[in-house]
């Protein structure tokens, strides 16, 4: 039986694999990383600060997620508290989707990015930016969400 | 949430990073275990509870059927208690629509009334309920057979099952595997840029080909009639689909954990280069597979009870397989054509001509069958999927919308990512073998492979998680 320390030697060996690095490349991919995600979020903090300086950033702000209490408290004494709890996941569920359209619609990194990739996407590459759908009774019908490849596609 | 959505990559990554590697090492698990509920609460809050209750009866029961001085018949009781609440919160949440829609179905045929009650109780599948269960089952099951010990934790318990890299879509990572990594692991530079070498890999897989692909097939799924050449090419574009989505998620899933200093097992294995269905059944979903093996084809009888009983043994592991991807009869179509090759590959394979063909040939014809396969994988109903056939072999219809169907799906775009697909599966290595080296040409490959796909992520609002929905 192996002691111990030769125990979780093997294991961590295992769980790295064998992974080799060239020197200095386990660093770049960290740092790389680091600096990709938290630059994207550190710009949109500070987009968002930039807009309000006095308010404290919306993306921080998990308040937002949930449903206001007189909401909640007009379902319950209306239908009952089982309604109020079918409420509560219910707006919940559309403060979520909110708070990601939301995002998405102030990210600066979205509005910097987005309208080059598009443009290469459907200039260089020939690709569309509609939103497609074909077929059914009708024989197919194309729906247009954006009229130039500047915009976000659908 | 899905890995590839700004939200996960811009708001919740860098969130679980900072505050995991900021905290005490004690405090961790609780901490994951508290984010992870978050993640899983993001798509439906309420179904936190599910997983808080399912967690709470597998961890009471897993302390009974552990306990040495227990009286046998206890810590059986605790082992049919929690796969008996397993599989009825899995039962009720995935296949009660399905049971409902099929009596329905059947009274009516019969003349009878149907329930009409339906109408007001369709039950919402929770997100990643099939994978949780079982990993949540696996540990009883593990600790009752003495493969391992139960954790007296409940807060390491609850970050087991709910862990967010692999909760939703797998691999299914039985507490064995993990238990001694529960108790310790190690955090280094190396795991961590190995890590995002696997995250960086897998959404580029995700973003840059799945997604494209899916596109294709959606227009042909949902195309009502196609030529016979435009019907090829969109399912094989959702073999294509389905390839990367799957891929992608596990290498994004095995990337997190090592960011996080866990080391989950490998789940896929380029299946796509399978000689057989037995081979792409070891390559395809290992973690499903091993899971199917140990606790059911085995218990079952295995192969040690004649070839009779093996077949229907593998039929039946094959066709409940079919069902847990999901309740259609599609599903169980797929499992039933897949348990039948299995089944006959089993009876002939040692002695058939097919043996003795190149390699190449025999990677051809399995990608076919797996690939005619997916036809029922793919289409929403029955019907569909006869149609689609149909239109495969020149049985379908044209209608008026062909050449428009045949301008979108061959773009030049979806042409190259469909050439690039190709090339990725049978020419590159898999990321499991490439990041065992990382070079700097490697580690460049890797991080602009993910800028890349962060910069078309955040232009595409088509990004579905296939597995998601099972």
């Amino acid at each position: 039986m192996p002691s111990l320390s030769i125990q979780r030697e093997r294991q961590a060996r295992e769980e790295v694999g064998v992974t080799s690095f060239s020197p200095g490349a386990k660093w770049f991919l960290c740092i790389f990383f680091v600096a990709a995600v938290g630059g994207g979020t550190a710009w949109h903090l500070t987009a968002e600060f930039v807009d309000a300086p006095r308010a404290w950033p919306r993306t921080l702000d998990p308040t937002r997620l949930l449903p206001a209490r007189g909401e909640v408290d007009i379902v319950a004494s209306d239908s009952g508290w089982p309604s109020a709890l079918k409420a509560v996941n219910d707006r919940m569920g559309d403060n979520i989707a909110d708070y990601e359209a939301d995002l998405e619609e102030r990210s600066p990194l979205i509005r910097a990015v987005v309208p080059t990739v598009n443009a290469v996407v459907t200039d260089l590459f020939g690709g569309s930016t509609e939103s497609v759908y074909p077929g059914g009774t009708a024989g197919g019908s194309i729906v247009p969400t954006s009229t130039t490849s500047r915009g976000r596609d659908s | 949430m899905v890995f590839s959505s700004y939200v996960f990559v811009f708001v919740f990554l860098p969130a679980v990073l900072l505050a995991y590697y900021a905290a005490p090492r004690k405090t961790r698990h609780g901490l994951l275990a508290l984010l992870s509920y978050g993640f899983y609460g993001w798509a439906n809050p309420a179904f936190v509870l599910l997983m808080l209750f399912s967690t709470a009866v597998d961890h009471r029961c897993g302390l009974i059927a552990g306990r040495g001085d227990q009286a046998a018949a206890k810590r059986r009781a605790a082992l049919v208690v929690s796969i008996v609440v397993n599989l009825s919160v899995l039962g009720f949440f995935k296949y009660f629509n399905f049971g409902i829609d099929n009596y329905n179905a059947l009274v009516t045929a019969l003349g009878g009334d149907h329930l009409q009650w339906e109408t007001f109780l369709r039950i919402t599948l929770p997100l990643g309920i099939s994978f949780y269960t079982f990993q949540s089952m696996s540990y009883t099951i593990d600790v009752y057979r003495r493969h391992a010990e139960p954790v007296r934790n409940f807060v390491d318990f609850a970050c087991y099952v709910s862990m967010f890299p692999q909760l939703v879509a797998g691999p299914i990572v039985r507490f064995r595997e993990i238990a001694d990594q529960l108790a310790e692991r190690g955090h280094s530079v190396a795991k961590f840029a190995r890590g995002v070498s696997f995250f960086a890999f897998g959404m580029a897989k995700k973003i840059l080909i799945a997604n494209p692909c899916g596109k294709i097939a959606d227009v042909c799924f949902d195309a009502g009639s196609l030529t016979v050449i435009d019907a090829w090419y969109g399912i094989v574009a959702y073999s294509f689909q389905i390839y990367f989505d799957f891929s992608a998620y596990s290498d994004m899933a095995v990337g997190l954990g090592l960011m996080l200093g866990f080391a989950f097992p490998k789940n896929f294995d380029s299946r796509y280069l399978s000689q057989s269905i037995t081979e792409f059944w070891r390559r395809w979903h290992l973690s499903l597979s091993s899971f199917l093996r140990d606790y059911l084809y085995i218990p079952l009888g295995g192969n040690r009870k004649g070839d009779a009983r093996t077949a229907a043994n593998l039929m039946t592991v094959m066709l409940l397989g079919g069902l847990w991807h999901g309740a259609l009869w599609n599903f169980v179509i797929w499992g039933g054509i897949h348990g039948a090759m299995l089944v006959v590959e089993r009876r002939f394979g040692k002695d058939s001509v097919y043996r003795r063909l190149p390699a190449t040939v025999k990677i051809v014809i399995t990608f076919l069958i797996v690939t005619i396969a997916w036809v029922f994988f793919r289409a929403p109903t029955l019907t569909d999927a006869v149609d689609y056939l149909a239109a495969m072999v020149g049985l379908g219809t044209e209608t008026a919308g062909g050449p428009m169907i045949a301008g979108l799906i061959y773009q030049p775009y979806y042409v190259l990512v469909m050439l690039v697909a190709a090339g990725v599966i049978w020419l590159a290595p898999q990321t499991w073998d490439f990041t065992r080296k990382l070079t700097w040409p490697r580690a460049v490959w890797g991080a602009a492979a993910f800028a890349l796909a962060v910069a078309v992520m955040m232009g595409q609002a088509f990004n579905p998680f296939i597995y998601f929905i099972f």
